[in-house]
């Protein structure tokens, strides 16, 4: 039996303290991790669950399936490469540079997720923190967000309970938990402040707060909330996917609201992303191109629009072949929407044998990052992490399957 | 997710024979229930409950207080299938080990290994001794029970 | 009765995925709406009932949940392939993932 330590990569959380017990080759134990991590983790050896190689729905040798999967790419007039947000960084500029030799668009989930926000993040825009600094802070607000569904560790690792002047004990709060979200989830049920707001009114509860801000006279909610800002000298905001829906995708509201927040107090927001690299990738293809999703590379050319977002090339059928990486698109979009796709040949790289997979023209199983494969990832706060790997791969990695791809075009 | 139900003393006692027998080393019925609640007896200490006649209640009360061997030690009640393994029990917990000087604010750290682990994914007991419930004098805190934001632990005593 | 639908993510259902023996599919297990009390009183729902959910889009058929907290005319449901049947994108706008409008009804239908 051997004991090691692992990054998780079942969310944005990269937890990096992960105890391994494995027996042959076999996970036995895991310690530390979520009941999402776990089941991810026990889940990635569950024979059933894991993509094998695939081409037109027949078993297939890895050379076999990455021919194919390179024939379908190099045929295609518009591919479309998407995904990439459950992979490392090195795979990452590996994709971007498979989509900028196919001349492709290249897109990810954040054109639907955060990625307005790490974009103005990265920009310099939006004033922004790491998890370690959130110990200046003596305000937490999640706002549309639900931490313990979807990153069931964020409280207790980086932000309420592992705050230094947080103690439960007898002892003076220092630092205070509010939440804002449409549900009272259960994150709502252990803060010390909660604001409900209906489906679609957050902008009115900011607008309602910039008012009393200026000294206008403003409902109970909003001035229960502007006495918490205003009692604050450090706040870090978490904004999860209700505020980006609810304004839906246009934040200048919320902008102003914390540029009003900025003369008293020093205010930080970090998007609560949702897959393990999600932000890595806004952070590759803005280092590569300046935007941070929704890139086209035709004619050898950096363009940028919502015509380029997945949603825009499929509700368009723009794209003639898609490439998705680590990313279970047929799932996630609306059925309405999926169905256009009907027709168009998807390739999938991906770990386990999903719903995608399942509609694929072909399918490249790949290694478990984190788990079976190394590399570097970017948490939900910027941070770098490095992953190394403790268990055998039995797959190539999403890394090695995008080299031999690239190879494979020439 | 609301908290399950959890059942009152009386609630208990109807469903209890009623006759005081004392067979259960209790000295009345009403005395049982308080003692199942508090998990120091189990529903077949009763030898009335194990008849035909009380089957439907003896059913629903192992529902509640039957099987958990270690709960008996403890008194907290963990169910597996509420705890999303966030942690939030452990770090608490770790968080109020110190004792507070009463009055100043300052923490007197115990240094002692944690009682909680999240293991495969849920919260489990890994050193009761360290709780401070277990020092003498024993000092009831119920700090995990109450930041637990799915209701998945309960201290029955 | 007019609803309006809001997506969430449920870290129980999510670990279903991945179950090593898992009988029967996570996505069944998903297929319920957390509802007000009041509403589903006036829908004539009680224990475990089933409510019919359609749109222009589709419609499906889930099991209708009591939410103590809930707000009357709001609906919350677990993200999985099921609800999106419902959910529509217009071009310029996000999908309608946490705001979709639908007409409920008691029904007798399977899931």
């Amino acid at each position: 039996m051997n004991a090691g330590k692992m990054v998780c990569t079942a969310c944005s959380c990269l937890c990096d303290d992960i105890e391994i017990e494995m027996e042959n080759g076999t996970i036995t134990g895991i310690g530390n991790a979520c009941r999402k991590g776990s089941a991810f983790l026990f889940g990635s050896q569950n024979e059933k669950q894991r993509a094998g190689y695939l081409a037109k729905g027949r078993e297939v040798e890895v050379e076999s399936a990455l021919d194919a999967a390179a024939r379908l790419l190099s045929g295609a007039r518009r591919p479309l490469l998407f995904g990439l947000d459950n992979s490392t960084l090195e795979a990452q500029t590996l994709g971007i540079e498979l989509a900028r030799k196919l001349g492709g668009v290249l897109d990810d989930s954040s054109s639907f997720c955060h990625g307005r926000l790490v974009e103005d993040i990265l920009a310099g825009m939006l004033p922004t923190c790491t998890h370690e600094q959130i110990h200046d802070a003596d305000l937490i607000i999640y706002w549309g967000a639900n931490p313990h569904n979807a990153q069931p560790r964020h409280l207790s690792r980086f932000s309420l309970y592992a705050h230094r002047k947080y103690h439960e004990a007898g002892v003076k709060r220092h630092v205070s938990l509010a939440v804002v979200d449409v549900r009272e989830s259960e994150t709502a049920g252990v803060a010390h402040h909660f604001f409900r707001v209906l489906p679609g009114e957050d902008r009115d509860f900011i607008a309602a707060v910039i008012e009393g801000i200026k000294g206008k006279p403003v409902g109970k909610d909003a001035a229960e909330f502007l006495g918490l800002l205003e009692k604050s000298r450090c706040c870090v905001i978490f904004a999860g996917l209700g505020l980006t829906y609810s304004l839906d995708n246009d934040f200048s509201l919320f902008y102003e609201l914390i540029g009003h927040m900025g003369k008293w107090l020093k205010p930080a927001v970090i998007p609560m992303g949702g897959h393990y690299n999600a932000r890595g990738f806004n952070h590759s293809l803005y280092n590569a191109t300046g935007y941070v999703n929704k890139v086209s590379f035709a004619g050898g050319r950096v363009a940028h629009g919502d015509e380029f977002s997945l949603l825009e090339q499929v509700r368009s059928r723009a794209a003639d072949c898609l490439l998705v990486v680590g990313a279970d698109l047929f799932s996630a979009l609306p059925a309405s929407l999926a169905a256009l796709l009907d027709g168009v040949p998807v390739i999938t790289v991906d770990p386990f044998y999903t719903a995608t997979a399942g509609a694929s023209t072909g399918v490249l199983g790949a290694a478990l990052s984190g788990l079976e494969a190394g590399g570097t990832a970017v948490r939900m706060d910027g941070t770098v992490v490095s992953l190394a790997p403790v268990k055998t791969p039995r797959h190539l990695s999403d890394e090695q399957i995008l080299k031999r791809l690239l190879e494979k075009l020439g | 997710m609301s908290k399950r139900d959890k059942l009152q003393p009386l609630q208990v006692f109807q469903l209890l024979p009623g006759t005081n027998c004392k067979k259960c080393g209790q000295l009345t019925c009403f005395a049982f229930a308080f003692a199942l609640i508090g998990r120091e007896n189990k529903p077949e200490d009763c030898p009335d409950l194990l008849t035909e006649q009380y089957k439907s209640s003896l059913d629903l009360l192992n529902e509640y207080f039957g099987g958990e061997v270690s709960v008996e030690k403890t008194g907290l009640l963990i169910d597996q299938e509420k705890c999303c393994g966030c942690g939030d029990c452990v770090a608490v917990c770790n968080k109020c080990q110190g004792t507070v000087l009463f009055g100043s604010g300052v923490i007197i750290p115990r240094n002692v290994p944690p009682v909680l682990k999240v293991i495969d994914g849920r919260v489990q007991v890994v050193c009761w001794e360290s709780c401070k419930r277990c020092m003498n004098p024993p000092e009831y805190c119920r700090v995990c029970e109450e930041r637990c934001p799915f209701g998945a632990l309960e201290l029955v005593r | 009765m007019k609803l309006i639908i809001v997506i969430y993510r449920d870290v129980f259902l999510w670990s279903e995925k991945y179950k090593k023996d898992r009988t029967d599919s996570w996505e069944d297990k998903a297929a319920f709406v957390r509802l007000a009390e009041q509403d589903l009183k006036a829908l004539g729902i009680s224990g475990d009932g089933k409510i019919k959910l359609s749109n222009s889009v589709g419609s499906i058929v889930v099991r209708a949940l009591a939410d103590s907290k809930g707000r009357s005319g709001y609906g919350f449901m677990p993200v999985s392939p099921l609800v999106n049947r419902l959910t529509s994108y217009g071009e310029g706008r996000l999908p309608n993932f946490k705001r979709i409008e639908v007409t409920a009804e008691a029904t007798k239908e399977n899931c």
